[in-house]
């Protein structure tokens, strides 16, 4: 078909989702498991200071993982700040330094403000290449604060367990590589999806815009 | 110019206004669907074939709701054949949904809790990844949502399209949607929805029980039915579709595949009108039109005379063998005008002429052990042989065809009946008063069958009961052809 | 002398239970691990799968509601909803009661737990849920040969029960015949979790998959997604199904069985 009119009906559509965001942050939320998080998040702030964490909250599984500098952290200790989670594996040369990119590009548009109460989190579906030290050497290759940076290093079944979680699937192919989604979650501040960011080529402003509406 | 002329003149400008805006709305100057304004919200109401939702009336462009659940169930293919069909709305093809351009409909598939396997839907009227497909992947006992707007008019299929994508076809799940344009289509008389398919069975055409699918012979495109609206004779007897003489009739014709094209065609009546390939360009006074799997066309016909008219698809075997047959029944006056009926009917003798009779066909003739299963077995071959001429409730046709109901003549001696049948019947006979004086032709029916029918119609149409047996029938076809 | 040689005896013998115990685990197969070509391979190769137990049977109604009697956060009122959704045990007439029905269903196989519930349970049972892998492997065996997947008259047997729909209530599980592995209904009983179910790369939009995955999963289309197998229908629903699926859906006829290391 003529494409113009197609781009136009792209145009509205993507006018009118803007305007209905713009009354109501949770409206452009897409996945099945965002709408059910998005009527907790009332709930969830008034929870904030309870130490139960909400139904809808990933924080309620009760893994143990590694920090970059070997230190045990469980995942209820991101509760608080807004977290923009992937899940990837340092040696990857597809995809990954892809959303890593994508990640910093979020980041920097975000306010001073905005940054303080934000955190990015990669966990590594590799963890026996991916452990503590070589965190700590990504880290700093690619400039990852301790301020604004969790990288993680976990067990199989938890990994397996957080994936789920997320809706993430990944495989291992080959003794080097694995094939994963390329899913950006963004978990407001009690651990439940807020939104994702499922394809490569999805234009950031949802999520950045997603990001300034959990901050505030 | 005198008063009276002006006046005239006047009165004619006002009936061609009106006329021109009645019916339809004014089409816009550059109308863009995707910028029409969306008033309000509305519930679309689905039909089920051949049914179909009457034409949209709205003044403005709407979200348009449309639900359609997927049902998974044993439904009938043919007398006597079940298959487990996957349905969008618990009908094959699935129900049938009428949007406008400019519509933003928004969709909802629900996958019943019962069902056992994800499913999602193709719409092929669709701009958008998957037409849906990729946003409407639904696990059984969940429901998912997408909107689109409707851009282009015309009539489009949509499908299940989960892997094995081929096999969801096979089983079902295919239907239309049609998007009017704008202004609407021109009115008409009548609407139905028709949609051909296939169908791939472990058994071959009629052989009895619950047939699951055959995936070789799918994949060999070897069909055992090919058929409209999803059973053999959906559309036949007391379901065919009906029409005045003189309407206007448009069919919405799809063809779900999965694998064939059909040849579409009513037989005794030159399409005026088709849309072909569903789409704005209508070529005009056509006999057949192909409609290719996953392809759509309208065709519209006005019926100028009464009758019986066949609906097929004119690869031929595959309506007489496998089942894409179905009736548009159309009553009304004769018109001589147009078509005479048959004006003579005589022997016609060459040297050497023959009478030609086909070899009796082996088949498989199910052997009925009681006189419920003679009775059942015999009301098929009633329907396929007999009731073009005695017809579906055995009163005949008075002048030409003797009753078979409470008729005097079969229950005084049944053997009479059996000998019309395995014989002919030539000459006068008495039946309930009646004088006819027709040509029955002999019938190649084995003696089951013929045992088998006469006990039908015994038990059937108020006449007085009784069984026949092949043995009675046997003995009746060793005596001389009866010529009373 | 009389009391140590019996006290001899008697350990003996009770070594001989456990050793028995440890070789064959309660209610549990021994499957001895080959090599096979899954329907969906990530790779060129075939797959081995290394000994390990697998439950005979799919776990019951009943077991399911011992687990829960001992495990108060999974009955279906306390459940937190990030791990099974609504549909939770709705089969059921509460927190702990399986209904009028308990004496049919209580050993058909559950179904309406999700996936973190099924986990749960093994985990409780000190068993875990079988790889893809080892379930594919173990479900390719007819009740005669290990490698049936070929087997047109077995395959056909399997996709005519994924083309009709449930039955009213489920069959308790054990009435067919066991495979050549000794388990019972790997087919024509109930769909089943797996513990890494979410590594079929199948989306909604199946025909595409091939280079439309690239945008929503890394290093796809390469190796990932190519089936081995098209023609294997039966296995190919199977995939699709697992596809459909996220870990804290409930689904009627969806239930599982657990393994166990071989150690």
């Amino acid at each position: 078909m003529n494409i113009r009119p197609l781009v136009i009906a792209i145009l509205a559509m993507a006018i009118m989702f803007g305007a209905c965001s713009g009354n109501d942050g949770e409206r452009e939320q897409q996945s099945k498991k965002q709408m059910a998080a998005g009527d907790h998040t009332a709930h969830a702030q008034m929870k904030m200071a309870s130490e139960e964490p909400t139904d809808e909250s990933i924080y309620n599984v009760s893994s143990i993982w590694l920090n970059r500098y070997g230190q045990k952290v469980k995942l209820g200790s991101l509760r608080g700040k807004v977290q923009v989670v992937a899940m990837v594996y340092t040696h990857c040369e597809f995809a990954c330094p892809r959303i890593l990119a994508d990640m910093k590009r979020i980041r920097d548009r975000l306010s001073e403000e905005e940054l303080k109460a934000t955190n990015f989190v990669i966990v590594s579906i590799d963890p026996e290449r991916d452990i503590p030290e070589r965190l700590r050497n990504f880290a700093s290759e690619n400039e990852l604060s301790d301020t604004n940076w969790t990288l993680l290093n976990g067990g199989q079944g938890d990994i397996l367990e957080l994936a789920a979680l997320l809706g993430v699937k990944y495989k291992k192919i080959s003794e080097t590589d694995f094939t994963h989604s390329n899913i950006i979650t963004v978990l407001n501040k009690e651990g439940e999806v807020a939104h994702q960011r499922k394809k490569l080529d999805d234009d950031p402003t949802p999520i950045v815009k997603n990001i300034k509406v959990l901050t505030s | 110019m005198n008063l009276i002329e002006i006046l005239v003149k006047n009165i004619i400008i006002v009936i061609v206004c009106t006329l021109a805006v009645v019916g339809c709305l004014p089409k816009q100057d550059n109308f863009q669907p995707e910028n029409a304004e969306i008033v309000g919200e509305q519930q679309a109401k689905l039909t089920l074939p051949p049914e179909v939702p009457p034409p949209i009336e709205r003044e403005d462009a709407t979200k348009l709701i449309v639900d359609l659940e997927v049902v998974e169930k044993e439904m009938r293919l043919a007398d006597g054949v079940e298959y487990t069909m996957w349905t969008f709305g618990g009908s094959v093809p699935g129900k049938f949904i009428r949007v406008r351009e400019g519509d933003m409909v928004e969709f909802h598939l629900k996958n019943h809790p019962d069902n056992k396997l994800p499913h999602n839907i193709d719409l092929h009227a669709v701009n958008g990844p998957g037409g849906g497909a990729e946003s409407t992947f639904t696990a059984p006992g969940r429901e998912t949502v997408f909107s689109f707007r409707a851009l282009n008019p015309g009539l489009y299929v949509y499908h299940c399209a989960t892997a094995p994508v081929g096999m969801h076809i096979a089983n079902g799940m295919y239907g239309l949607i049609l998007v009017e344009p704008w202004e609407g289509l021109p009115e008409v008389d009548k609407e139905y929805y028709v949609m051909q398919s296939e169908f791939y069975t472990e058994g071959g055409y009629g052989e009895r029980g619950l047939q699951p699918f055959d995936m070789d012979k799918a994949i060999e495109e070897d069909a055992d039915y090919v058929v409209f609206n999803g059973a053999v004779g959906s559309m036949m007897n007391k379901n065919a579709i009906t029409a005045q003489k003189g309407d206007n009739v448009r069919l919405f014709v799809g063809n779900g595949g999965p694998n064939l094209t059909s040849s579409f065609h009513v037989i005794g009546e030159i399409f005026d009108k088709v849309h072909y390939e569903g789409g704005s360009r209508v070529q005009e006074n056509v006999q057949t039109t192909s409609v290719p799997a996953g392809g759509a066309a309208m065709v519209e016909f006005i019926t100028e005379v009464p009758g019986n008219y066949i609906l097929v698809d004119h690869a031929i075997f595959r309506a007489f063998n496998k089942g894409a047959l179905a009736t548009l029944a159309v009553s009304g006056e004769e018109d001589e005008n147009i078509y005479t009926g048959q004006q003579l009917d005589r022997v016609y003798q060459p040297e050497g002429g023959a009478i030609q009779e086909l070899p009796q066909e082996k088949r498989a003739i199910p052997t009925a052990s009681t006189t419920e299963e003679r009775i059942e077995f015999g009301r098929e071959t009633y329907m396929s042989v007999c009731q073009a001429c005695h017809m579906a409730d055995g009163s005949g046709i008075e002048g030409a065809f003797p009753p078979v109901a409470e008729s005097d003549y079969l229950n005084e001696d049944p053997d009479r009946a059996i000998s019309a049948v395995v014989h002919g019947l030539q000459g006068e006979i008495t039946v309930n008063g009646e004088t006819y004086n027709g040509v029955m032709p002999r019938q190649n029916l084995t003696n089951e069958e013929v045992a088998n029918v006469i006990t039908f119609i015994l038990n059937n149409f108020g006449n007085e009961g009784g069984e026949v047996t092949p043995e009675q029938v046997e003995r009746v076809r060793q005596q001389e052809a009866s010529t009373s | 002398m009389n009391t140590w040689i019996r006290v001899i005896i008697l350990n003996l013998f009770f070594a001989g239970l456990s050793v028995a115990a440890l070789a064959q685990p309660d209610g549990m197969a021994r499957i001895e691990g080959g090599t096979f070509m899954p329907f969906y391979s990530s790779t060129e190769d075939s797959i081995t799968v290394d000994p390990f137990y697998l439950d005979k049977f799919a776990v019951t109604n009943a077991e399911f509601l011992e687990f829960v009697k001992a495990n108060p956060e999974w009955r279906r009122s306390n459940v937190k909803s990030v791990f099974a959704e609504d549909g939770y045990l709705k089969h059921w007439a509460g927190d702990l009661d399986l209904g009028s029905d308990a004496e049919k269903i209580k050993n058909s196989p559950v179904t309406n737990v999700s996936w973190f519930a099924a986990r749960a349970y093994a985990q409780w049972r000190g068993k875990r849920l079988p790889t893809l892998y080892e379930w594919e492997y173990v479900a390719s065996a007819s009740h005669d040969k290990p490698l049936a997947s070929r087997d047109k008259e077995f395959v056909q047997k399997v996709l005519d029960w994924y083309s009709r729909p449930n039955p009213e209530t489920l069959p308790r599980v054990g009435q067919g015949k066991p495979n050549v592995h000794g388990v019972y209904d790997m087919h024509g009983l109930i769909w089943e979790w797996v513990q890494d179910f979410n590594t079929v790369f199948i989306s909604g939009e199946s025909r595409g998959d091939q280079g439309e995955l690239k945008q929503f999963y890394c290093a796809a289309g390469s190796s990932a997604a190519s089936e081995t197998d098209k023609e294997n229908y039966a296995a190919f629903l199977r995939f699709a199904f697992r596809g459909s699926l996220e870990a804290d859906y409930s689904v009627g006829n969806l239930g599982f069985r657990c393994a166990k290391d071989n150690q």
